[in-house]
Formats: C-alpha cells, structure tokens, sequence
C-alpha cells in the first residue's frame, strides 16, 4: 500500500472508530493475565451473582459470576484473549498456505493449478462448519486440531483469490521483462508478482480474520471448539444458555464483546477496500 | 447448453471425488472402529475375527475402493448409536432443515433485496448510511447469540414464544428469525453494490434521459442486470444456511440435519456424519449447478459453453 492509501484509510471516520473499539479489546487480551482473579477460580458461595456484586467478604464482581461462582470479567477477559490468539494462528496459516498455493497455481498452471482448483472447489461444496465437524470427528477437538482446521479450510478464499491475480500479472510487460532479464522463478514471483497480490490480501486477510473469529467461537458454542476449564468466548455463551431465566449476564455479556471484536475488524476491512478503490 | 451441463457435472463428479477422499481419510484418522462396536469386555480372539470381517486388515487402497464401491450404492451402513440406517437417519431429519432454511431464505430475500435497491437509490443519505450500518453489524453478529438473546427476550422475559422444540408455527418463529437475521446483512450489501454499479451504466442514463418512467428505469433496466450477482449471493446463502441450521438448530433442540450431525460427532457415530456430510455436498452441487442455469434466464448475454 502506498502512502497515500494509508492516508485515505486513516482519514476516514470509520477507521478510527473501529480501532477506538478495537484497540481497548487488543490491550484487555495482551494484559488479560495481570487481573487479579483467576478465570477457573471457584466460589461455590457466590453463585450466578450480577454484575457489580459486592460479596460479605468484600470481593467485587464487576460482570458477575457464573454458576460456578467463577469471576465473569475474568473469563471473557481470558476468552477475548483465546478468541484472537486462536483466530491469529489460523489467519497466519491460512495467509501462507493459500498464498503459496494461489501463486504456484496462477503461475504455472497445467497440473498443479488443476489440483489446487480441484481442492479449492471440494472445501467449498460444503459449509465450513461441517468441514470441521467431520475433521473433529475424527481427530478430536484439542487447540492444535481447532487452530489446524480453521487454517486448512479458510486458505481456500485466499488461494482463489492469489490464482486469478497471478494469473492476470503473468502476461504483464513488467513480469515478462523481469523474466526476460534473468530472473529466476522465486524472485520473479517474490518481488514482481506478489507485491502487487498483496493489497488484496491485506483486505481479504481482515475480513478473513473476522470470520475466523467468529468460526472459532461457533465450534466452542457447540462444544467442537477448545475444551473447558479454558474459556473461550463461544464457551461461555453456550454455558449461560441454560441459566438465561435466572442471569441472562453470562450469555449477553461475552456475545456483545464477540460482536465488537468482529465488528471493528470488519469495518477496518471496509475502509481499507475502500481506500484501495477509491471509487469503489 | 448441453457441453456446459457436461462440464459441469465432470466438475461436480471431481468433487464428489474429492469429498470421498476427504471422508475416507477422515474414518482413517478417527482410529480403529471395533473398540466402538464391540462390547468392552470382547475377547483378543474376537476382537481379531471382527476386524477382519470389516476388512480393516486389507491395505488401505483396498479399504478405499472397497468404501468407494459402498459410497456409489448409497450405502453407508448402519448407525452405531441408533442401529439404523445411516441414510435413512439423514433423509428423515432433511426436511425439517429445508423447511426453515427455506423460509429463511425467503424471508431474507423479501427483506433484504428491496432494502439493498433502496439504499443503492438513495445513496449516500441518512437512510442509506443507516440501512447499510445495520446490515455490517448484522454480518458481524454472532449467529448463536442472536438466537440466544432472541429467548432471553421473547422466551424468558415477554413469554410470548416457545424457547424450543417443534409443533405449531409458533416454534418456528425464533430459529427463523435467528436464521434470517444471519443472511440478511450480506444480501443487503450485495443488492446495493450490484445495483449501484448498474446504474452508473450508459444504458440506465439513457432511459431516463429518454424520459421513462422511474419505476420502469429501477426495475426494468437496472434491476435485472443487477440480478445476477444477487442470486450467486442467494445461491451462496444456501452453503451458508446449512452452516448456520447447525448452530440454529442446536439452540433451539429443532430436530434437524444440524443437529443430529452434531449429536452424532458427540457420540462418535462416523457413519451419520458421512452420510450427513455427503448428503449436503450433494446437495449444495445441485443447487449450485440450477443458479448457474438460470444465470442463462436472467441474461441471454451469459455464454454457458
């Protein structure tokens, strides 16, 4: 991206918005270990307490507690953590994994694209989510497989989209003259090819990352994700849906962080397409 | 229009192809099977016979052809759980999936489609900015906690609907709602790209300029060049609405495809989620390949060889 696009990102509204909702999520997870309780630690005499509960002891529960008694703040402060870790590996495979496959596919076609699109076509004639509850079913969901599954079938967007674009720049005089100096393969794709992909990628990437977010917290909402005690925040809400008539916190209040995380990385993925196509 | 249909099932047989592959790498990973089957206190001699009955001890080309074979017949054996057919299963809990992914569908397009032309004519003011702020919320919302604080407040609270399960039209109310909430940003935004790009065309100037009607120039001209790209986003919805049936349908104990499949990964039922999983696939490649035909309907333009 140039600098004038980084501008025109910076200077609209939206963008700052949606870091100023963003950024405060980031820092909560990064620093989510130094709140004082522990988000297992129980406390079986103060139960389904609502947000703010000042207990005899004098222990504040700013979000409440869980029918366990554990402290709410510290389980979706930990869930926010384990929703964006989660969601940054998967992204970082997917990223490598389509790029690499898109580019090779574009580049050389003949039998690799072939297979690549072959591949690409079968993980997309079915719903990720029962990709994943067949790949679950069969391995088990330890955090390895979760993170494993999110990248392998959300590199398939990124491939398509890496192929169509190398398969246009292949053909293009600056591609061609490169090559027609002496340049090898790796270094044509590397420094002529790729950063030309990489705008979309930059856009297709957020986007991308939003929607593995909130993958990952539909696989721990129907128990495929990362297991209990370590709380996610799709866990969580699973968790208070059987306690909603007597403390609707535990399911509202891990819901409504999962929508500001998404919902800020999804506004930065629109202003910076918009940035990119400035008539758009 | 027949070299396209032929190409299009090669296309739809090499992903069969690959799904099978898929599946039959995924039985191989989950382990051996007999320590499901049999009873716990089964014999080292037993135990042998019966994995040799299955044919486990065959090399696993063998083991895939052999699945292959057993694929192609639509037999997918019986459920470990529930002693039935695997298929049988799967077909009898489709039709409640279709039932409310169909009136979801419906509901978003009867919903979404206007709104997204009503936004592409009114660009750029209050109404558009608002419309469209509603629809990137709504895709960035979480489908189960949609259903989830649909029952806190129309269950729970105001009581007016039931929480779960099926019977009257009343069930199908919140699980609807939760569905159609989850397609109805997205087709939004594709309605009013689509159609805003149409009318900056040349074609759309010049029947206003000719002094049609506004009605005529929207829906005439403009609207039906703009269609196709909405119905590749239906036609995608339909991929997206199996996804979200399963989570749906787990909130809301609908007895469905979703949540048997669900159900059936719990208990380890392999032969369930094959059949469930090869049921959907084949399922979306039909409707895949009907959008694909009517793309020739909506605009002769559309070459399909």
């Amino acid at each position: 991206m140039t600098a004038r696009a980084w501008r025109a990102w910076w200077r609209q509204p939206r963008t700052r918005g949606a870091l100023a909702l963003l950024v405060p999520l980031l820092l909560a997870a990064v620093l989510a270990p130094l709140y004082p309780r522990s988000p297992t630690a129980q406390d079986l005499r103060a139960t389904l307490r609502p947000p703010g509960h000042v207990t005899e002891a004098g222990v504040r529960y700013p979000l409440g507690t869980d029918q366990l008694g554990r402290d709410l703040a510290a389980r979706v402060l930990h869930g926010t953590r384990t929703s964006l870790l989660v969601g940054a590996v998967a992204l970082a495979l997917a990223l490598a994994l389509g790029t690499v496959l898109g580019l090779l596919a574009g580049y050389f076609g003949g039998l690799i694209d072939s297979l690549v699109t072959g591949l690409t076509e079968t993980l997309m004639a079915l719903p990720f989510i029962l990709l994943a509850i067949a790949i679950i079913a069969a391995v088990g969901a330890t955090p390895m497989v979760v993170v494993l599954t999110l990248g392998l079938t959300g590199w398939v967007s990124f491939a398509k989209l890496v192929r169509a674009k190398t398969l246009e720049l292949r053909d293009e005089d600056f591609v061609q003259a490169a090559r027609a100096l002496g340049a090898r393969t790796p270094r044509t794709l590397r420094s002529h090819v790729l950063p030309n992909v990489a705008p979309l990628l930059l856009v297709d990437g957020t986007l991308q990352f939003g929607a593995l977010v909130l993958a990952e917290a539909g696989l721990s909402f129907l128990g495929l994700g990362i297991r209990p005690p370590t709380p996610t925040l799709g866990g969580i809400l699973a968790e208070g849906q059987v306690f909603l008539a007597v403390a609707w916190w535990i399911s509202t209040i891990p819901g409504l962080v999962l929508l500001a995380m998404v919902l800020a990385i999804n506004v930065l993925g629109d202003t910076l397409r918009d940035a990119l196509a400035p008539d758009g | 229009m027949v070299r396209y249909l032929v190409r299009r099932l090669v296309l739809s047989v090499v992903v069969l192809f690959g799904l099978s592959l898929l599946v039959f790498a995924m039985i191989a990973l989950s382990g051996d099977p007999v320590r499901l089957l049999l009873p716990p206190d089964a014999t080292a001699a037993q135990v042998e016979q019966f994995r040799a009955r299955l044919g486990l001890d065959d090399p696993l080309p063998v083991q895939y052809l052999r699945f292959l074979g057993q694929a192609v017949r639509l037999d997918f054996g019986q459920s470990i759980q529930l002693r039935q057919d695997a298929l049988g299963l799967v077909l009898d809990r489709l039709p409640a999936t279709l039932s409310l992914a169909g009136l979801a569908v419906t509901f978003a397009v009867l919903i979404g489609v206007p709104l997204g032309v009503l936004t592409a004519l009114r660009r750029n003011t209050l109404i558009d900015t608002l419309i469209t702020s509603l629809a990137v919320v709504g895709q960035s919302t979480p489908i189960f906690w949609v259903g989830v604080m649909s029952i806190l407040l129309f269950a729970v609270e105001l009581r007016w609907l039931p929480s779960s399960g099926v019977g009257s039209w009343r069930h199908y109310v919140l699980p609807t709602f939760t569905l159609t909430l989850f397609l109805l940003g997205g087709l939004v935004r594709v309605t009013r790209t689509s159609m805003l790009e149409v009318l900056s065309k040349a074609y759309v100037r010049t029947a206003t300029a000719k002094g049609q009607a506004r009605r005529l120039v929207v829906w005439r001209h403009a609207f039906r060049n703009a269609a196709i790209p909405i119905v590749t986003q239906i036609a995608l919805q339909f991929r997206f609405v199996i996804g979200g049936s399963v989570i749906t349908e787990t909130i809301f104990a609908w007895p469905g495809l979703g949540r048997l499949l669900v159900r059936s990964v719990y208990a380890r039922d392999y032969p369930v989620v094959e059949a469930g999983v090869f049921v959907v696939a084949l399922l979306l490649i039909v409707i895949n390949t009907l959008v694909d035909i009517s793309y020739s309907l909506l605009n002769p333009k559309v070459d399909l060889a």
